[in-house]
């Protein structure tokens, strides 16, 4: 059964790039234009990975991970950050709120994949 | 990336090279010179800040295939992803933005026949529709090359045309490398 990964990203183009990707390499996937959205979307349903932007509107993808980090059902959901940020003083504020990894945009399709099978296989 | 003080405006100035992008709320003026790039300012007219890119996207277009999509548009996709980021992150409501282009002409000598230009101005506007960013402006095509300045707080752009020169065009091999290679990926 394919493992099914949550895109945030307040970006069409992006949410549909990388969407695009994950589907091409046999994922399925679920998307959320922003962190409210993308909680929301996630409140009763379990995914195997979320890749989350930090900087949307009305919740950041940083807010977004702390809230997920306190319910059941995303407590240990694997996470990863990916955005244009790159100051280390950001990482490790993802880091603190639960991030599992930090993917520095642009990325290619094959570093996207390879970091998604080093977290879930 | 440089800063300058330009005496024209009597502000505090930051000229950007291709590849490149720059948001912020300070006073100041953003300034770039494009030949068949283009960049792409956004505003937010109640906060009165706002940011510019300078992008080009690759040389070859495939069609229909994932190398069409992903690889010759990543590199407007992740300027302009980057832009508007930048602006969001200064607290800019993204249903406030609102965008003018610049660039994309047809100037002599590019390193190919294809209309760079046209391309380039085509994913900036259809990047921008898809997004719901209006554009109240825009400055684009000809033969051409311009120097435009952005002055932040007030969002007016001034563009002056400039005889072209096949350099203004030329991506800098660190920036090919930076989008060919990808960001760092890092496991906590």
């Amino acid at each position: 059964m394919a493992q099914t990964i949550m895109v945030v990203d307040d970006s069409n183009a992006i949410r549909q790039s990388v969407t695009f990707i994950l589907r091409e390499n046999g994922y399925e996937t679920m998307d959320a234009f922003d962190g409210q959205n993308g909680l929301d979307k996630l409140k009763d349903h379990k995914v195997d990975l979320i890749i989350t932007d930090v900087n949307m509107p009305n919740m950041d993808g940083i807010a977004m991970i702390r809230e997920l980090r306190q319910t059941d059902i995303h407590k240990f959901t694997p996470i990863l950050v990916l955005t244009t940020e790159s100051q280390s003083s950001i990482m490790q504020e993802g880091k603190g709120a639960g991030a599992t990894g930090w993917i520095v945009k642009p990325f290619t399709n094959e570093k996207l994949i390879a970091t998604i099978k080093k977290v879930i296989g | 990336m440089y800063e300058y003080f330009d005496r024209r405006f009597k502000k505090p100035a930051l000229s950007l090279a291709p590849g490149e992008f720059y948001a912020t709320s300070d006073d100041i003026v953003i300034d770039t010179v494009l030949g068949s790039c283009v960049s792409v300012v956004i505003y937010d007219p109640v906060l009165k800040m706002g940011g510019m890119n300078h992008f080009m996207l690759a040389e070859t277009k495939l069609e229909n295939n994932s190398q069409s999509r992903f690889g010759s548009e990543r590199y407007g996709m992740f300027a302009m992803d980057a832009l508007i980021g930048n602006v969001i992150k200064y607290g800019a409501k993204r249903e406030r933005l609102k965008a003018k282009v610049f660039g994309g002409s047809r100037v002599l000598n590019v390193i190919n026949t294809m209309n760079v230009g046209e391309d380039n101005i085509k994913y900036a506007e259809d990047y921008l529709q898809a997004e719901k960013i209006p554009i109240v402006k825009r400055d684009t095509g000809g033969t051409r090359a311009r120097r435009i300045y952005f002055c932040v707080q007030n969002f007016r752009v001034f563009v002056r045309l400039i005889k072209s020169s096949p350099a203004i065009d030329k991506y800098s091999e660190q920036v090919k490398k930076r989008f060919e290679t990808g960001g760092d990926a890092v496991l906590f």
